[in-house]
């Protein structure tokens, strides 16, 4: 397993290297001089030159590459053209709301998901079967802003049943409309998956023996069956999780969830690139740690995996 | 022929037929110009004279919602054709010559499919000006690394084939073998990357619109109407709920083709 860990790391370095990189160029493709966009329109020539001094846009491009590399290890990601303040403090200041979203995204995934993909499982080929399979096509389909749209509308607006958008005082009545709009494509995908998982092993021989010996019907099928379809779902669930934080941006802007998505359109619509780039960076280093994690659980659950590779 | 009688190929093909048609047609089936104002009609609701209402200056939103399906078809081809070109190219160089060619490439691919693509969609797509175009070279840039992955590996299968051995001892050339020998040999999977990919792109243009880093107002795009209509969701919730509603029919549409199309010529999803 250690040998495995430490491959898998050392693989990391240069796709690490290669995200840090187009960070960088991204951000200096963008259009116009940032002094001038640090400054503001107002400032004077000399006040721009100060910025550019002490911010280092005026050295070399290699020169500056070689200080982002550097700030990029010391976790310094930049200064937000808008607020002036440090990008990694901004991130730390709204990346918590943006987890709490993912993570209450994800419970609501697993709980609607695996019970559905399992019922699925167990009748296969039933009207229940094909409901829930055309119910997750249509729900891998539906366009999360929109369906948050839905949500606000039907269950915030019309009926009244939950606060339709918003932060509040944090209370989760707050959090439940924004959760399920960004968990059900996964809820969709996670349906299939334990679905399919569940159909391969159900007519392995050893949940006959299970059966022969007397088991009960339940601990045969959670206890025998689930726990060996549940690999591949793991990892369905962590990679979603990545994407949730990610993705977080459309959900965040519907329900004006005060999150880093929320803050990121903001930032568009400012053109803070500073902002942009790196809680783009940001996340997409939070999404290679996470396929790692996932990689490694994953190897730590099936031995096959780290021997083969 | 079996294809037609899958029955998602069957729903999602009739959908994206109905689709290609509407943008196609657009002018014959509208009763009003997307972008003509009325401002005494402002958030009226939908009726016969208006199916799916009017906007905030007017506009009659079915107008809209059917001069949009051009915009969605529109972005939803040409990003996928392009993503397909740069893939094909990318994958067929690294799986055909191998070595320091193909290790630089994946490295390439690997560092693409690390960024979460919504982010990297937007950071690209922020750097040019508002528009279509950007949305265009965004989506292009990004989607195409699956492609190259799939073509690497099809590539790498196919020139271990005793008949390239064979060509390749006639003296043809490394485009000619390529080109003629091995990429007919692989339009299966680029055609099933192709198709599942399309609802993808649309669904990614809605997004950049919903965010105004997309079409600009008053260009009839479904994620910008999403986008304004939004606003005045508790007064006028069909300004929103029609093209978001088209929106999603559409992407229905071509994930069932593209399932479809993936069960019945790719034998290992076969159910």
């Amino acid at each position: 397993m250690f040998t495995y860990v430490l491959r898998r790391l050392l693989l990391m370095i240069p796709v690490l290297w290669g995200v840090v990189t187009i960070t960088f160029f991204l951000g200096r493709m963008a259009p116009g001089d940032p002094a001038d966009a640090m400054a503001g329109q107002r400032a004077s020539e000399e006040q721009r030159q100060r910025i550019r001094e002490r911010y280092g846009f005026d050295k070399p491009l290699l020169v500056q590459y070689g200080v982002y590399l550097l700030n990029i290890c010391k976790g310094d990601l930049g200064i937000s053209y808008d607020s002036h303040r440090p990008v990694a403090a901004i991130i730390a200041e709204r990346f918590p709301n943006t987890f709490r979203l993912a993570f209450s995204a994800m419970v609501v995934a697993i709980l609607l998901g695996i019970t559905a993909g399992l019922v699925s499982a167990l009748f296969p080929n039933t009207f229940y079967d094909r409901l829930a399979m055309v119910l997750s096509l249509i729900g891998i389909s539906t366009p999360v802003f929109w369906l948050g749209l839905l949500l606000m509308y039907f269950v915030g607006v019309r009926l009244q049943w939950l606060p339709p958008s918003g932060f509040g005082d944090g209370g989760i009545r707050y959090l439940i409309l924004p959760a399920i709009a960004l968990g059900t494509q996964s809820v969709a995908f996670l349906a299939r998956m334990t679905r399919a998982g569940m159909l391969e092993v159900m007519n392995e021989e050893y949940l006959v023996t299970a059966r022969a010996k007397g088991m009960r019907e339940v601990v045969v099928i959670f206890k025998h069956a689930f726990a060996n379809a549940v690999i591949p779902i793991i990892t369905i669930v962590g990679l979603d999780f990545a994407s949730y934080l990610s993705g977080s941006v459309l959900t965040e802007k519907v329900f004006s969830w005060p999150g880093l998505g929320r803050h990121i359109v903001t930032a568009i619509e400012q053109r803070d690139y500073p902002l942009i780039n790196g809680t783009v960076l940001f996340f997409a280093l939070i999404f290679i740690l996470i396929n790692l994690i996932v990689d490694l659980l994953y190897a730590y659950l099936d031995p096959r995996i780290r021997y083969e590779s | 022929m079996k294809l037609p009688r899958h029955p998602y190929i069957m729903v999602g093909g009739a959908i994206s037929l109905l689709l290609i048609v509407t943008a196609t047609f657009a002018p014959f089936i509208c009763g009003y110009q997307p972008d003509e104002i009325d401002l005494r009609a402002r958030y009226q609701p939908p009726s016969w004279q208006h199916w799916f209402g009017t906007d905030e200056v007017g506009r009659d939103v079915f107008s809209r919602v059917v001069y949009g399906a051009r915009i969605s078809l529109g972005i939803g081809l040409t990003t996928r054709t392009a993503g397909l070109l740069i893939g094909l190219i990318i994958g067929c160089l690294s799986g055909y010559y191998g070595g320091k060619t193909d290790v630089l490439l994946q490295r390439i691919v690997d560092v693409t499919l690390a960024f979460p693509f919504l982010l990297l969609v937007i950071s690209i797509a922020v750097i040019f000006t508002e528009g279509l175009l950007s949305v265009f070279i965004a989506l292009s840039a990004v989607m195409w690394a699956g492609m190259a992955r799939i073509m690497r590996s099809q590539v790498m299968a196919m020139k271990e084939r005793e008949y390239v051995t064979a060509i390749k001892a006639f003296g043809a050339s490394d485009w000619r073998v390529i080109v003629y020998h091995i990429l007919p040999n692989a339009y299966v999977p680029a055609l099933i990357w192709w198709t599942m990919g399309l609802a993808q792109a649309i669904m990614a243009e809605a997004g950049l619109s919903f965010l105004g880093l997309g079409a600009q107002p008053p260009t009839p795009s479904w994620g910008s109407m999403i986008h304004y209509g939004s606003q005045a969701i508790r007064v006028a919730p069909w300004v929103s709920l029609f093209p978001g509603a088209a929106l999603a029919v559409t992407v229905l549409g071509f994930n069932l083709l593209g399932e479809g199309l993936r069960d019945v010529l790719d034998p290992h999803y076969k159910h």
